[in-house]
């Protein structure tokens, strides 16, 4: 654990509201009986920035949002295997442009949708268990991370089939990889959490030969030198509890503890800087920035969402137990502006409570304008096979 | 409480003079409480300058990352617009199939083919219900199916990384127990040791106020004064090892106190620890390399290779090592 010294230590944020924001529910939706684990709107191609998908059971569903708050469900895939269930996804692109779907869940396969063609592109076999997250690196979109509850983060090229690297072994997480991102601008660094309660940085640039020989592999995917990285260049262990999210936010690192287990401690997210060693990997120092505390919430694997402009998060706040949780889109009174919004609910626990996006989050208190909910998604949990019928709320 | 005899110094002129005067001089209660006081609050004073320091930095930071990130978004956007333009560019803009499902949408929203709430079809695979101001649903959209595939058959292996070498990695990397917390001095800190000393002399409250507020141990604090002192006055030293010896006296200390439990448990003729056979508090001969008393190599290279033995045949911590040798003693 890493102590705080004097003179080091992080500003803290307060759950008081300093303004209010004007947002408004303009629809809401239910799906099927299954809880939906992930909603996620397309960054990559401008023409889709109105599209999301969602994944829930084992269906893949796209929506588009149209004027006056009115949605349209535009695409829909079922896997075949009706024990699948989805807790994760993230879109992608090959060289041409089409638009991918990449969902991966309890089966531990990665189903590679080809959108713009309707139809199943590839499915990598070959984590050892479930998927929890599927990250797309932006500068690259036909890369694709992914943390598993093996202990292992993947990266796959989505265009050719390829497994790539496996971020695993005698340096790698010791439990569940809970949530992986890539960095920003640096496209060597990636970082990954879980519940071994660290933060793991990882280097790719001793082995990126690799990553571009992927895309003029010819031969079967199967034959392509899968290299295993052991060794993070950083290891921070910040945290005291399971890391169930974490983003780069430029060369900050905004990571979420969830102290549920231990309850009555209030969660925080923590903004911090790694400060790596060139010369010595495997050194490295954290400097913890800020800290935003977070109402109670007894729900693992809530993520985090930002805007494009990483200028807004949402996250969850407290959940009650008598109001039924619900899928809400909430559009901003701006025009123009969208919320990519990934929320998870661990299967394992399922609450008749209610799970709302608090539009009302922290922020002017701060230096760092982080939090304003433009779009937020709640996501609706409900035991399975219990009819639904949802009075509608008021926010 | 009276105090009969009367002060060997002046008290007003001890607060004045106050400068790295010998602390052997005996004071009084009163006085030394005076002492501590104004110690405290030069610290509380050094103390709130890190802190704004800290919040000026903070601030900083925060800033350059802001431009940081704002320029990684535009990049972003530009490169969504270049692939919009690409596409476009490539001939027909609803070459896909997703643009198409697109477009169909709004035509149909303009056509006022709107479902609301309330008449949903109970098939199973009607995807999606809407409880508020109604959905377009295409109907010519139906669920494409991904077809099963096969995975992968659950394989057992030993562990990889079993209980011991997750110690020794812990150990290695300084993620140490509770107990033997081993914090580096940081820069902040440095500064109000140096200052409060330069200011209030090197007295004993000084160092155990210090402590105090630093949350250490005042011989800790000490030592690393001195590291400080002799490290600025020893700048034309040939000798650049004998800077830190205060520091590297105190870890000695340490590394001797962490050792003793293990050097008890160890058994000489089996070459494990806790043997069963022979018991436990052999004498140990350690091995002398060289036949200098003073070098300090010869110390170390027995004790990892000690440590080592341990922990491959016996997966324990320092403290849990000194419990069992506690029970066993």
């Amino acid at each position: 654990m890493t102590k705080i010294t004097l003179g080091c230590e992080p500003a803290v944020g307060s759950l008081a509201p300093s303004k209010k924001r004007d947002y408004r529910v303009t629809n809401r939706l239910q799906e099927g009986k299954r809880p939906i684990y992930a909603v996620v709107f397309n960054f990559i191609d401008s023409r889709y920035y109105n599209v999301f998908a969602t994944v829930g059971g084992n269906r893949v569903t796209v929506y588009q949002c149209l004027e006056g708050g009115v949605i349209a469900v535009l695409q829909s895939y079922i896997d075949e295997d009706k024990d699948e269930s989805f807790y994760t996804v993230s879109w992608a692109c090959d060289a041409d442009g089409t638009p991918l779907l990449v969902a991966g869940g309890i089966n531990g396969i990665i189903r590679v949708i080809d959108a713009g063609n309707e139809k199943i592109h590839k499915s990598f076999v070959g984590h050892g268990d479930s998927v929890n997250e599927i990250r797309t690196q932006a500068l690259r979109p036909s890369l694709v991370l992914s943390a598993s509850k093996d202990e292992s983060v993947r990266l796959w090229n989505v265009q050719t089939g390829i497994c790539i690297l496996i971020f695993a072994g005698a340096g790698g997480h010791r439990n569940e990889v809970l949530s992986v991102d890539f960095h920003p601008s640096d496209i060597y660094r990636i970082a990954s959490c879980g519940m071994d309660n660290t933060v793991k940085i990882w280097s790719m640039k001793e082995f990126w030969t690799y990553v571009e020989r992927s895309f003029t592999w010819e031969e079967l995917p199967s034959q392509f030198p899968t290299k295993y990285v052991q060794f993070p260049v950083l290891i921070a262990s910040i945290h005291t509890n399971y890391v169930d999210c974490i983003r780069w936010l430029g060369d900050f690192i905004l990571s979420k503890v969830n102290d549920c287990l231990i309850q009555s401690v209030d969660n925080e997210f923590i903004l911090w800087e790694p400060k790596m060693k060139e010369q010595s990997p495997g050194e490295g120092t954290v400097d913890i920035l800020q800290k935003y505390p977070v109402p109670e919430c007894d729900i693992w694997f809530i993520k985090l969402s930002c805007d494009f402009h990483y200028n807004t998060a949402a996250i969850v706040g407290k959940i009650s137990d008598d109001v039924d949780l619900e899928a809400y889109i909430i559009q901003a009174t701006e025009k123009g502006k969208y919320l990519y919004g990934n929320c998870r609910l661990a299967p394992l626990l399922s609450l008749q409570g209610y799970l709302m996006s608090s539009p009302n989050l922290p922020s002017g208190k701060l230096p760092c304008r982080l939090t304003e909910a433009q779009y937020s998604v709640a996501v609706k949990t409900e035991p399975f096979g219990v009819g639904i019928q949802s009075q509608p709320h008021s926010l | 409480m009276t105090n009969s005899s009367p002060p060997k110094v002046n008290p007003l002129s001890t607060a004045a003079a106050g400068r790295s005067e010998s602390p052997d001089v005996p004071v009084n209660a009163a006085q030394q409480e005076a002492d501590a006081t104004e110690i405290s609050m030069v610290i509380e004073s050094l103390k709130l300058q890190a802190d704004a320091d800290r919040r000026e930095y903070v601030m900083k930071r925060m800033e350059e990352n802001r431009i940081k990130v704002a320029e990684i978004t535009r990049n972003r956007h530009q490169l969504s617009i270049e692939r919009t333009n690409q596409m476009n560019m490539n001939g027909n803009k609803f070459d896909n199939l997703l643009s198409r499902r697109q477009q169909e949408a709004i035509d149909m929203q303009k056509r006022g083919e709107i479902r609301f709430g309330g008449s949903s079809s109970s098939q199973e695979d009607d995807p999606v219900i809407p409880l508020g101001p109604g959905i377009v649903l295409n109907s010519s959209v139906r669920p494409i199916i991904l077809p099963k595939v096969e995975k992968l058959p659950r394989h057992v292996t030993s562990v990889f990384i079993d209980r011991n070498q997750r110690r020794i990695y812990d150990d290695h990397n300084g993620f140490s127990d509770e107990e033997e917390e081993e914090r580096e001095f940081a820069g902040p800190e440095d500064n109000i040791i140096r200052m409060t000393v330069e200011e209030v002399g090197a007295s004993d409250t000084v160092f155990d106020l210090l402590a105090k507020r630093l949350s250490r141990e005042p011989c800790e604090v000490k030592a690393r004064y001195e590291a400080l002192v002799s490290r600025k006055n020893a700048t034309e030293s040939s000798k650049p090892g004998e800077t830190d010896s205060a520091m590297n006296a105190l870890l000695d200390k340490r590394l001797e106190e962490a050792q003793a439990p293990f050097d008890y448990l160890f058994c000489r003729q089996c070459l494990i620890f806790d043997c069963k056979f022979h018991g436990h508090g052999q004498e140990l001969v350690y091995p002398v390399t060289s036949p200098s008393p003073s070098s300090p190599a010869a110390f170390p290279t027995y004790f990892p290779l000690l440590l080592s033995i341990f922990l491959i045949s016996f997966p324990m911590s320092v403290p849990e090592a000194k419990a069992v040798a506690k029970k066993k003693m």
